[in-house]
């Protein structure tokens, strides 16, 4: 073996670059290049002596190993990180108690932050299912100024108007118009109502959605005066009326009067235009005639339809935006009804068109919660920081009894870089573990919410599968929650006096200063949160309770309504008010109920305003009122007190002057309070009626008209017997002494026998008004819940703290206790620094407090975003928690046995 | 095993292996790459699995008292990688086998 005694100098160079190759290849490496450059010194040496320009260039050969070596480094990394794993899967399992408390905790926190999150996701960043979502733009009015009639969203726009756009547009390749309605799939008895979705024929072309099945409406099903158009029903409908069967073609179905064929499905996931809420049936617009009876959505001025487009390639919205002010004068003059209210066509004519993105869709829904949504994540959030405070203060207590491990660890020579990894990749796995849970946890709680907020008269639909957005936000939050809660401690873990830390047993008289001054630091911390949280819950919930025992000027409970609708029994005109006197008859002959009366608008369900004036003064002096055509009876059924005057009666029907009954907001707003009984009040022209006038012969208490978080406003009731062309449908408010369910079977059954083509709609007044404050009751349920949450953890990270302090104090107890120190100067020892913690927290809480709720302010009732209740019931929760967690520690303190103690020196 | 875009380099160091140049050195030589270029290209050829790497066997290197070689040899993942870059690559097809006897410079 001559040949390895004269080793080269390339020879050398693998040997010493071997030395940076990770070690498990390092053999394999070194044999490899070691191999070659013999082979090669071999071959050299038997073609011609070795000389000098040869062994240069094995040399020139040699160097390549480096750049090898270096290629080679990140498997080292690699390799680490497997034994960095393993070793972290063990320590976790040996400490299963912590692992599954931080694991719950993590997975709840990720978890409720992913839904939220995932519900904001679905109602404000995701676009629409179709081609190209951000392509579309809406159209619509730059002001409501000049609308008048039947108002749908303050976007929409009449069926005039969109023929207007829909001829006269030249910046959109394709244009089309939906809106939507409810009808009847019932023949008779109680309503079973479908979600319609009338689209003009463009519709489906222009956003590229094909048909499941059969096929989807061209412009030529939607021609003016359609005879038989077909129906195209959505994905769901099918399922659930259906059953998915594939037969459905052909298949007729009765709307209205009128008996239409299905000609095809839609995609699952398509749910028309608006977010949130998702269709049965789609029609050509040309066909709601057909379906309602009449052709007034049609010709008279209903603001029901949204415009949509398709951009042109080369548009964009701000270009298709001027155009659309270019044609506006020319629209509106084309579009302006015959009989509009003289007092609005000017400001109809001057009415201007805009176009806004539309890529995301419409969504009522959007607009009631997005808001809450934020700040509930924001509050959810908040809960997760308590939770990472508390996981870093297990681990920080973990890692100072790890204390003597990382020393002998480093005195082996582990570097600091590598036990920091070491110790983030246990955080790691634990957050791994956590976020998949909480993703999972997330499916579910996300649905819980949307049923939450769903309510028999407006289903939700959502599309809730998680997308790239919802998984990006739990990964990112679990690297940041790992980074929170791992980092601190495995860098302050690794900072250890390796001898002090061997030489010491673990025990002084007191221990790291420092140490528990991060410790104190963190706990400060998640008491200043909880306070905030526990702040906005109770804020939240009290504001929930003035909503729910808010005055509303009626009594709510024992009121059936009943929408009744004898459309089918084909009624003549001068029939319809005589029926509708006798359905009442009917229903008050029903044992038990005890007062009946019909109204066009029912309380807290919106319904129509507009100006009015006092007979004598001009219209300039008017104001804006609510309004509602009622029965004689209404308010006896109400319990709305007649205050003066008298209630509407049999004698104000067609052929008697006009009377209106005002209630105490309208005497204050034109009368400074003075009786109103005797004056006569104008009305002016709508779109349906000439100017009138009304002689005030009643003056009622103040009732909530649109919403149970507005101030009382002026209300003109006049009788509905007065009404000229009311429809063959009324509004029956029941006051009953039965139960619900007898009251409804009775009247059901009463009605059926009048006629069985009449149908019915049956609710309670009562939770049909504590639908309407659903967010608020989101609100207070969900904070509420964060709120106890972030309460518990304070509780829990304080406990914790305050037993590692007594624990650890053990010595220096036991002297004070030796030296006459009482068991009552023990106690206050350790309580003391519970309140002391907890007084830090809530002073630096409650700046924040200030600061955070008046973003809240628009979300509570009856409350200012500082209500000192609140704030003050937090404070003391807050000082319920130093008492809560400190007792069981400081009573621990004072059993420290003195003998014990210092024996154990 | 993901696909891995083959750069010229890589290609014709593949095309090279599969010519039956099929140790490090060798291919430097016939391809006139550094080895800071072959070696690191060889192992990112291995792990997308487009060559792989054997020893030979000890009692050859024994016979000519040297530690045993490791060659690479072409994979089938590897031989598809390289008709498609030939593809791209027209100089690569070529790159014709030939013998090395002696390397470096002529006898003489």
């Amino acid at each position: 073996m001559h040949k390895q005694k004269r080793k080269g100098a390339w020879l050398w160079l693998i040997t010493l670059v071997g030395v940076i190759v990770p070690r498990r290849l390092r053999v394999d490496w070194r044999l490899e290049w070691e191999a070659e450059l013999r082979y090669r010194e071999a071959q050299l040496e038997q073609w011609y002596e070795l000389d000098r320009r040869s062994k240069l260039a094995l040399l020139r050969h040699s160097t390549g190993a480096l750049m090898d070596a270096l290629w080679l480094q990140p498997r080292r990394w690699e390799d680490e990180m497997v034994q960095d794993l393993r070793f972290g899967v063990r320590m976790l399992l040996k400490n299963k108690s912590f692992t599954i408390v931080a694991i719950l905790s993590l997975a709840l926190g990720i978890g409720a932050n992913t839904a939220i999150f995932q519900l904001l996701d679905a109602v404000r960043l995701r676009t629409l299912p179709v081609k190209d979502p951000q392509q579309l733009a809406e159209v619509h009015l730059a002001d409501t100024k000049g609308m008048r009639g039947g108002l749908g969203r303050p976007t929409s726009v009449t069926n005039r108007i969109w023929e207007q756009i829909r001829d006269r547009q030249e910046a959109f390749s394709g244009i089309f118009a939906w809106g939507t309605d409810n009808s009847n799939l019932a023949p008779g008895g109680e309503v079973r109502n479908a979600r319609m979705l009338y689209v003009s024929g463009d519709f489906f072309n222009t956003l590229g959605v094909q048909s499941a099945l059969g096929r989807v409406f061209t412009a030529a099903d939607d021609t003016r005066g359609c005879a038989s158009p077909g129906l195209v029903i959505s994905h769901g409908f099918w399922q659930s009326e259906y059953g998915g069967d594939a037969s459905v073609l052909g298949r007729k179905l009765i709307l209205g009067e009128r008996s239409f064929e299905v000609i095809g499905v839609t995609p699952a996931n398509f749910f028309g235009m608006e977010v949130g809420r998702s269709f049965d049936i789609a029609m050509p617009i040309c066909a709601i005639p057909l379906v309602r009876g009449n052709d007034r959505f049609l010709a008279n001025p209903i603001w029901w339809l949204t415009v949509t487009g398709r951009l042109k390639p080369d548009w964009s919205v701000h270009h298709a935006n001027a155009q659309m002010l270019a044609i506006s004068p020319g629209v509106f003059e084309a579009a302006l009804p015959p009989d509009y209210p003289a007092a609005s066509v000017k400001d109809f004519r001057e009415s201007k068109l805009i176009a806004g993105p539309a890529g995301s869709g419409v969504s009522q829904l959007r607009e009631n919660y997005e808001q809450a949504l934020w700040l509930l994540l924001a509050i959810a959030g908040s809960v997760l920081l308590i939770a990472c405070a508390n996981l870093a203060n297990i681990l920080l207590a973990r890692a100072s009894a790890r204390e003597r491990e990382i020393a002998v660890r480093q005195a082996l020579g582990a570097s600091r870089a590598r036990l920091i990894r070491q110790l983030l990749v246990e955080s790691l796995l634990l957050v791994i573990v956590g976020a998949t849970l909480g993703v999972a946890l997330a499916q579910m709680l996300s649905q819980l919410l949307v049923t939450f907020l769903s309510t028999a008269d407006n289903p939700i639909f959502l599309a809730l599968t998680p997308d790239w957005r919802v998984l990006g936000f739990a990964t990112g939050l679990a690297v940041l929650t790992c980074l929170l809660f791992g980092l601190m401690p495995a860098i302050r873990a690794t900072r250890v006096e390796v001898r002090a830390a061997l030489n010491a047993s673990g025990r002084g008289l007191t221990a790291g200063r420092e140490r528990f001054t991060l410790r104190r630091f963190l706990v400060v911390t998640q008491v200043a949160l909880s306070l905030v949280l526990v702040a906005g819950a109770l804020l939240f919930t009290r504001s929930l309770g003035k909503l729910l025992s808010a005055n509303t000027g009626f009594r709510q409970e024992g009121v059936l309504t009943a929408t009744v609708n004898f459309q089918r029994m084909n009624l003549p005109a001068d029939r319809i008010p005589i029926f509708k006197e006798e359905l009442l008859d009917h229903i008050r002959a029903v044992p038990g109920v005890e007062s009946v009366a019909f109204a066009h608008e029912i309380p807290l369900r919106g319904g129509g305003a507009g100006t009015v004036w006092l007979d004598g003064q001009s219209s300039s002096q008017g104001h804006v009122v609510n309004f509602n055509r009622v029965s004689p009876g209404y308010f006896k059924t109400m319990q709305i007190r007649l205050l003066m005057g008298r209630d509407f009666n049999a004698g104000d029907n067609q052929g008697a002057a006009n009377v209106a009954i005002v209630n105490e907001a309208f005497t204050r707003k034109f009368l400074n309070g003075a009786s109103p009984v005797g004056h006569r009040l104008r009305l002016p022209q709508s779109t349906t009626d000439p100017e009138r006038v009304y002689e005030i012969v009643g003056l009622v208490n103040d009732t909530k008209y649109g919403d149970l978080r507005e101030e009382f406003q002026p209300i003109v009731f006049s009788a509905a017997a007065q009404v000229r062309g009311a429809g063959p449908g009324i509004q029956v408010l029941i006051r009953s002494r039965l139960s619900e369910a007898e009251t409804v079977a009775a009247v059901k059954r009463t009605l059926s026998e009048v006629n069985p083509g009449i149908s019915m709609k049956f609710q309670w007044l009562k939770p049909m008004i504590e639908a309407t404050i659903l967010r608020e009751r989101l609100m207070a349920t969900l904070s509420g819940f964060f709120g106890a949450l972030a309460f518990l953890l304070a509780c829990i990270g304080l406990y914790g703290l305050l037993s590692y302090s007594v624990a650890t104090r053990r010595n220096e107890i036991g002297i004070r206790i030796a030296l006459g120190a009482g068991r009552r100067d023990v106690f206050w020892l350790i309580l003391r620094e519970a309140f002391v913690l907890v007084i830090v927290g809530v002073v630096i809480g409650l700046p924040i407090i200030f600061g955070v709720t008046r973003l809240a302010s628009s979300l509570l009732f009856g409350l200012t975003p500082t209500d000192p209740v609140s704030l003050l019931s937090a404070a003391l929760l807050m000082l319920a928690v130093a008492m809560v967690a400190g007792y069981l520690p400081s009573r621990r303190a004072t059993r420290v046995d003195p003998i014990v103690a210092l024996r154990c020196e | 095993m993901g696909k891995t875009y083959l750069s010229y380099t890589m290609a014709l160091i593949l095309q090279a292996a599969e010519n039956g140049y099929r140790y490090g050195f060798d291919i430097m030589t016939v391809t006139g790459l550094a080895s800071g270029t072959v070696y690191p290209a060889l192992r990112r050829l291995e792990d997308a699995g487009f060559v792989i790497s054997k020893w030979e066997r000890p009692s050859i290197a024994q016979q000519e008292q040297r530690p045993p070689r490791k060659y690479y040899e072409v994979s089938k993942s590897g031989r598809t990688a390289l008709t498609e870059a030939r593809k791209r690559f027209r100089l690569l097809a070529q790159f014709e086998p030939l013998v090395i006897d002696k390397p470096e410079r002529q006898p003489g």
